[in-house]
C-alpha cells in the first residue's frame, strides 16, 4: 500500500457518518434492550402464536427448538406418559423385540438420561452437543381413535470439540390430544445410517 | 498352555523394546504412527487369530457374514456340506469386492464387474465368454483367497493368515476357562442361540484405547460418574456398576496370556438381576417370563438378563461380556475406530426374555458408554498434537506386593491396576517383533 492509499484510508475512518441516525440509534439502552430480547429468544419455550395450520408442525418445530436448546424438561412435558423414543440399527419396518436400537426409551429411562446431562458430569457432553436441526417435509393425517400420524425430514448437525457431525433421516411421530394440547406418544428417528456405527448420541434426537 | 512372562527380561530383544518400557511406560507413537498401524495390521491382525463372526449368524449351508479380518474385508461362508471357509472379499480378475451385503445366504458369489462367479466356497465357477482366455488359462488359479487357518470355538469363529499359528483352543490358554465360564452359563438354560447386532459405535481413537479401556475398572467411578449419581438419586444403591468404586476389595485384574485379559468383578456382583436397572418393560417382561416359564426356571431366564461380571477381552479384538453380550473392536484407521455390540437371544425362550435382553444391551452403553469414547477421542487429540510428551503410563501396580504370579502363569492384579493392559503391551512387542509368513490358499 502507498503512503497515499493509507492517507486516504485513514481519513475516510475519521470522517463523520453522512446520515446521523446510522449510528445514533446504537447506544446503551438499545444494547439492554437487545440482551433481554436475545435472552428472552433462547428462553423461550411457550406455544408459537402464529405458526403454520397444521397442528402437527408446530408441534414440531416446537420440539425441535426445545431440544436445540438443550430444554430436556420442558421437552418431557411434550411427551405423553407411555411415550415411546426409538432410534432403530435397522431398516424400517423393523422389530425392537429382535434387535436393540441405538436408543429404545420409555419415559422413565429419557428421565434418567436427562437427569445423567443435569449432573453436570457427563464426560460426553462436557462441553455439551451444540445441534441445529431443521425438521421439513412434514406431512400429518388424522387417525379414526383423534390422534395424528406426523412424518417429517430431519436434518440435524452437531457441532462439538471443534468437530462436526451430522444425522439425517426421516421421523415418525404420533401426536394425541390432552388438556394441554397435542403430546407425543411415538417418536422413532429413521437415520439413513442406522445400521451403521454411531457417534455421540448423547443429546436427545 | 503356553506361559507368558512379564519379566522383561525374559522378552526376545526387538526394534520396539525402547516405546514400552519395563517401568510401565508406553511412548505415545504406538497410536498414532500409520507406519506402525500398517504394520499391526500384518503382523497382530492377520499373524494371530482374529474374531469373525458367530456360528449361529450363519447356521445353514451357504449363509454368509462379511467382517473384517484387520482392514482387510473378508466373507464368511458356508459351502453346501456346511463347512466354513474364510474368503478374501476380493475378485480375482480386476480385484472388485464381489460380496457387500452384511448377511445372507447365498449359493455362488458373483462379481458385478464382468460376472465371474465363485461358489461359497471360494473356487471359480464360470469366467464369461470364456473363448478369450488361452487354453493354458487354469480356472483352478482363480479361486477367491482363503485365509490359511479359520477354525471355531464353541461356536465364536477366528480366522488368521498365518498358516503357522497355534490352534484356537490352544491360543486362548488361560482364557479358555473363563470363555467356557461364560458359555456354559448360557448353554445351561438354551442351547439355541442366535447372535443378533447390537449397536455400533465409532470414535476417532486408535483401537488400543478400547482394549485397554475394557480392562481398566480404574476409570470407572470417575469417568462415569454422572451415570453413578443419576442411578444415586433416582433408584439408590445397588444398580449398575456401583460395585466398582475402590480397590479394597475381592474383584482382580488378571493378565492370561497371548494377549489376553480379565476384569473379574464376580467376586462383589451377587445375583445379576437385582443390579439391572429400570430398563423399559422390565416389570411387564419379568411377569411374563415368571408367568411363561414358572418361577423356578423364570428365575434363571432373569438371572442372564443383566451383566455376567466378567470383562475379558480376547486379544487383539473380542470383548466378553457374557449373557450372551460381547463386543469386536474393528480397527479402520490409525485414529478411528469401531466397536460392534452383539446380543444373544435363545430360539426356546419366552420372547419376554429376549426382548429384555436387548433393552438390558442399550442400557449401560447408552447412558455411560459414551464417556469412553469421548475420552479416548481427547487422549488421541493430545497425543496426535504434542510430540514433546511422549509417554503413557501404565505402571499402576508394578514393584507393589500386590501382583502375583501362579503356577500357569496368570498374573493377577489388585482390581485397580494395570496388570491386565501391562499383560497386552508385552504380547503387542512380540507379536510385531516376529516375522509372520503371512498366506493366502488360492
Amino acid at each position: 500500500m502507498t503512503d497515499r492509499e493509507s492517507a486516504a484510508i485513514r481519513e475516510a475512518m475519521l470522517r463523520e457518518p453522512s446520515s446521523a441516525a446510522d449510528a445514533l440509534h446504537i447506544d446503551d439502552g438499545r444494547y439492554a434492550a437487545l440482551a433481554a430480547e436475545t435472552a428472552a429468544a433462547h428462553g423461550r419455550t411457550d406455544p408459537a402464536t402464529l405458526s403454520p395450520g397444521d397442528p402437527a408442525a408446530s408441534v414440531l418445530y416446537r420440539e425441535a427448538r426445545l431440544l436445540d436448546g438443550g430444554r430436556y424438561r420442558d421437552w418431557l412435558t411434550m411427551l405423553a406418559e407411555d411415550c415411546l423414543y426409538w432410534i432403530p440399527t435397522s431398516r424400517s419396518p423393523s422389530d425392537p423385540r429382535r434387535e436393540s436400537g441405538v436408543n429404545l426409551d420409555d419415559k422413565r429411562r429419557l428421565l434418567d438420561r436427562i437427569v445423567v446431562i443435569e449432573t453436570g458430569l457427563l464426560r460426553a457432553q462436557d462441553p455439551p452437543s451444540r445441534t441445529a436441526r431443521i425438521v421439513t417435509n412434514v406431512e400429518s393425517w388424522k387417525t379414526p381413535s383423534g390422534a395424528i400420524e406426523v412424518r417429517s425430514n430431519l436434518m440435524l448437525w452437531e457441532r462439538r470439540r471443534g468437530y462436526l457431525d451430522h444425522y439425517i433421516g426421516w421421523q415418525e411421530h404420533e401426536l394425541v390430544p390432552s388438556s394441554e394440547g397435542w403430546l407425543i406418544r411415538r417418536k422413532i428417528i429413521n437415520l439413513l445410517n442406522c445400521d451403521e456405527p454411531q457417534g455421540n448420541i448423547t443429546f436427545i434426537l | 498352555m503356553s506361559v507368558h512372562n512379564l519379566n522383561p527380561a525374559r522378552q526376545q530383544p526387538g526394534r520396539y523394546d525402547h516405546l514400552i518400557r519395563p517401568d510401565g511406560l508406553v511412548h505415545r507413537t504406538l497410536y498414532t504412527d500409520p507406519a506402525i498401524f500398517d504394520e499391526e495390521m500384518r503382523k497382530i491382525f492377520g499373524g494371530s487369530w482374529v474374531y469373525l463372526a458367530h456360528e449361529s449368524e450363519l447356521p445353514d449351508p451357504h449363509d454368509f457374514k462379511t467382517a473384517t479380518l484387520g482392514r482387510r474385508p473378508v466373507i464368511v461362508a458356508r459351502d453346501g456340506n456346511g463347512a466354513l471357509h474364510g474368503l478374501l472379499n476380493r475378485c480375482t480378475h480386476r480385484g472388485s469386492l464381489v460380496c457387500v451385503k452384511e448377511q445372507g445366504n447365498a449359493p455362488r458369489f458373483q462379481c458385478p464387474y464382468h460376472n465371474w462367479t465363485f461358489g461359497s466356497d471360494g473356487r471359480l465357477l464360470a469366467v464369461t465368454f470364456p473363448d478369450g482366455f488361452a487354453a493354458s488359462f487354469d480356472k483352478k488359479t482363480r479361486n477367491l483367497g482363503q485365509l490359511p487357518r479359520l477354525e471355531s470355538y464353541r461356536g465364536f469363529i477366528f480366522g488368521s493368515l498365518n498358516p503357522e499359528v497355534e490352534p484356537v483352543a490352544q491360543w486362548l490358554g488361560n482364557a479358555r476357562p473363563v470363555l467356557d465360564w461364560a458359555i456354559d452359563k448360557d448353554e445351561a438354560v438354551s442351547r439355541r442361540w442366535r447372535v443378533v447386532k447390537g449397536t455400533h459405535y465409532t470414535f476417532r481413537a486408535n483401537w488400543k484405547h478400547q482394549n485397554d479401556n475394557n480392562c481398566d475398572p480404574y476409570h470407572v467411578p470417575f469417568l462415569h460418574s454422572s451415570t453413578a449419581k443419576m442411578n444415586e438419586v433416582m433408584h439408590g444403591v445397588g444398580k449398575g456398576l456401583d460395585h466398582v468404586k475402590g480397590d479394597r476389595n475381592r474383584m482382580y485384574v488378571q493378565y492370561l496370556g497371548n494377549g489376553h485379559k480379565l476384569f473379574d468383578q464376580r467376586p462383589e456382583m451377587g445375583d445379576s438381576w437385582p443390579r439391572v436397572r429400570p430398563i423399559p418393560g422390565k416389570e411387564t417382561h419379568a411377569t411374563a417370563i415368571l408367568a411363561e416359564a414358572g418361577e423356578a426356571m423364570g428365575a434363571k431366564y432373569l438371572e442372564l438378563v443383566g451383566r455376567a461380571g466378567i470383562n475379558l477381552i480376547i486379544y487383539p479384538n473380542l470383548f466378553i461380556m457374557g449373557h450372551g453380550m460381547f463386543a469386536v473392536y474393528e480397527p479402520v484407521s490409525v485414529a478411528r475406530t469401531n466397536t460392534r455390540y452383539y446380543s444373544t437371544l435363545f430360539d426356546d425362550a419366552p420372547a419376554a426374555f429376549n426382548t429384555l435382553r436387548l433393552r438390558f444391551a442399550e442400557d449401560f452403553n447408552n447412558l455411560a458408554g459414551r464417556d469412553d469414547n469421548d475420552a479416548m477421542e481427547r487422549i488421541q487429540d493430545a497425543l496426535d498434537t504434542i510430540p514433546e510428551m511422549e509417554w503413557l503410563d501404565f505402571s499402576r501396580g508394578l514393584g507393589t506386593p500386590r501382583e502375583s504370579t501362579d503356577e500357569n502363569g496368570v498374573i493377577t492384579g489388585n482390581v485397580m491396576d494395570d496388570t491386565g493392559v501391562r499383560g497386552s503391551y508385552l504380547r503387542w512387542k512380540e507379536l510385531m517383533h516376529a516375522e509372520p509368513q503371512l498366506g493366502v490358499v488360492t
